[in-house]
């Protein structure tokens, strides 16, 4: 498993500078021709060209050796950290418009409050917390043991709390990592309701941030790939400029990669699914689920065959070739 | 701070100056041609432009930076931080604050007591490192303002958000406590604390102060309750939430010290009165000794490695050699 698998790109610098040391080499053979061989200088450009082929090859693979060490390989089996028994959950639910779709009935939205309602009667040892998002996202209901407060504050959910248009996913998540209080030991999880249907913000920067705080991200993608529409009022539909209905669909491949990347679970709150299955998904009842596997990057040994390499190329070139003379 | 997954390979850098010393100082080495200059007439080799000097100079150190860059990479350097675990529980502190307009009151500089107790309260969260806070504001009716959580961001946020006469302009002070009391109801706290801030009397709501304080009691909640303002008139100047009139007059506040007195001893809390800015913070400091526990904490330090960057700017500063010495000066070898 490669941490950064973008990095291999950098293989591709290795043909410039191979093209360059060889263009050098071809110069190098022109100026001996220049001076033309007798016996001395035919011996000296022999020794050119091997101190030229090692220098050049060790320098080379120092290159090479070093892009590996920062591809990040990972070794999973490395350390195992347990992880503390009290949780921090933080619900972190889209409210867009888009979740008012009835794809899911009766609506996106009063499915995710009926399962949040549900994940409390269920596990209560846990802390709760609630971010509502939108194109920014909010604290609704910072992390509290304050049941009441919590159940209150899911039963008035709408997308007429914000005024603001777009989703962005990335604010959500980034508002509910930095509500997770400090300076307590307690497992950091997050539960994300969306229907991926983001219109700003990265994934990739998310996951990071996810890693460095050890927070786990669950995702739970809410409607159908088939979609459905808007309904904003009992017979209104959501119409784009030209008139026609706006379908809403769940787009699952985003959110599948978040949990992925940040050692969560993706599942689907559709109409198949029962409810014991999505706690299964959500691991809110595992057992065992209190130790995880430390991933170890391995990059040492690349960067001391590096180092050797450059060391190599760099003594093969300075030190003289006794006796040619 | 920087710490190493293994300082061993740091002896690496020991290398160096043999390094440097064969490059830069040995005149034997190889991959440079030395003459003597007497043999050669003085001007047929011109001295380099400074340009060229300078773009020699820089690649030099690039390489040799560079050098270090990867020798300190490979000893694994990560940036580790110190976080502070708390391992008991603290207290849960809920803080009902009275919203009705005689808050408005000016005798407490600069603005007025309502403004002056909010400062307070953001100072005396300030202080708080394990406990969790929550606030209740109460008018006619009371309402929860924040959960007891420990993200005092949070707290800080919505106490500056809010205002006078949102919930009309009555004091349901027994109101106030009660919902202080349903939002503890599952602390699993050892200490639940209320502090009460009033500047009148109970005129409001369906649940009269003693009953409230008798619940509170039950519930082992200690009450701590606040008296502020002066005696006799004094002048007030609000903004009417709902019209957005301002509001002026002079009022002649007095709160109930019997009633509030009575609160506190019901359920082991004190009573304070606050005639001042000043005094107020003065309240709370008390309050802060008396509920002060011994704090057990563990340090934990964090790290995150950075050899990544360290790796990064190895390969850039070795690119950066190389293009000017193998392009721009052409060395063949």
């Amino acid at each position: 498993m490669l941490l950064h698998p973008e990095s291999l790109w950098l293989l591709l610098l290795l043909l410039p500078v191979g093209a360059v040391l060889l263009r050098n080499y071809r110069m190098g053979r022109k100026e001996f021709k220049r001076v033309k061989g007798s016996g001395p200088a035919k011996r000296l450009f022999d020794v050119f060209t091997i101190k030229w082929f090692f220098t050049s090859f060790f320098f080379l693979l120092s290159l090479l050796f070093i892009i590996f060490a920062l591809t990040g390989l990972k070794d999973k089996r490395e350390t195992l950290e347990e992880l503390p028994a009290d949780k921090d959950v933080i619900f972190a639910v889209d409210i867009s418009r888009s979740m008012l779709s009835r794809d899911i009935q009766p609506s996106r939205l009063e499915r995710t409050t009926t399962l949040i309602n549900s994940i409390f009667s269920r596990s209560n040892s846990a802390r709760y917390g609630l971010v509502v998002f939108k194109g920014e996202g909010y604290v609704y209901v910072p992390v509290t043991e304050d049941l009441e407060a919590m159940k209150k504050a899911i039963d008035t959910l709408s997308p007429s709390m914000f005024s603001s248009g777009s989703t962005n996913i990335q604010a959500g998540l980034e508002t509910a990592f930095n509500a997770f209080p400090s300076g307590e030991e307690r497992r950091k999880i997050v539960i994300l309701f969306t229907d991926g249907e983001s219109h700003s913000g990265s994934s990739a920067a998310v996951t990071t941030t996810a890693g460095k705080k050890q927070i786990t991200v669950n995702v739970v993608g809410v409607g159908t790939t088939q979609g459905g529409e808007i309904t904003l009022s009992e017979d209104r539909t959501l119409r784009n400029q030209d008139g026609e209905v706006v379908i809403s669909r769940l787009n699952p491949v985003p959110l599948r990669k978040i949990a992925e990347e940040t050692g969560g679970t993706y599942c689907q709150l559709d109409e198949v699914g029962s409810l014991s299955e999505l706690f299964e998904c959500l691991s809110l009842q595992q057992k065992g689920e209190n130790i995880r596997f430390l991933e170890q990057e391995r990059y040492q040994l690349f960067l001391l065959v590096a180092i050797a390499a450059l060391f190599i190329s760099f003594l093969v070139r300075i030190i003289p070739w006794r006796g040619t003379y | 701070m920087i710490t190493f997954d293994s300082p061993v390979l740091l002896i690496l850098l020991a290398v160096l100056p043999t390094l440097l010393y064969l490059n830069h100082l040995w005149n034997k080495r190889g991959a440079h041609i030395s003459f003597s200059f007497t043999i050669w007439q003085k001007e047929v080799l011109s001295k380099a432009r400074f340009i060229e000097r300078f773009a020699l100079f820089v690649s030099t150190v690039a390489f040799w930076c560079a050098l270090i860059a990867l020798l300190i990479a490979v000893a694994g350097p990560s940036i580790s931080e110190k976080e502070r675990i708390h391992l008991n529980r603290g207290h849960d502190i809920l803080l009902v604050l009275d919203e009705s307009p005689s808050m408005a009151a000016q005798d407490f500089s600069p603005v007025n007591r309502f403004e002056t107790a909010k400062g307070v309260l953001k100072d005396f969260v300030g202080r708080r490192n394990n406990d969790s806070i929550g606030i209740v504001g109460f008018g006619n009716q009371a309402a929860l303002r924040v959960p007891p959580t420990r993200d005092y961001q949070t707290v800080n946020d919505r106490l500056g958000e809010m205002k006078l006469m949102e919930m009309g302009q009555g004091t349901a002070i027994g109101m106030g406590i009660a919902v202080a009391c349903v939002h503890l109801q599952h602390s699993r706290a050892q200490n639940k604390i209320v502090i009460l801030i009033t500047d009148g009397e109970n005129n409001a709501g369906e649940i009269p102060p003693l009953s409230a304080a008798k619940i509170a009691a039950e519930m082992g909640v200690r009450v701590y309750t606040i008296g502020v303002g002066t005696h006799g008139e004094v002048p007030i100047e609000l903004e009417d939430p709902t019209t957005g009139n301002i509001i002026r007059g002079k009022i002649e506040s007095q709160y109930d010290e019997e009633l509030l007195k009575e609160i506190s001893t019901m359920t082991e809390g004190k009573f304070f009165p606050a005639t001042s800015p000043g005094s107020l913070e003065s309240v709370f400091n008390d309050i802060d000794s008396l509920e002060s526990v011994q704090q057990r904490v563990r340090v934990d330090i964090k790290t995150e490695p950075i050899h990544r960057e360290f790796i990064l700017v190895a390969l850039v500063l070795l690119l950066l050699t190389f293009a000017i010495r193998k392009i721009i000066f052409r060395e063949v070898l």
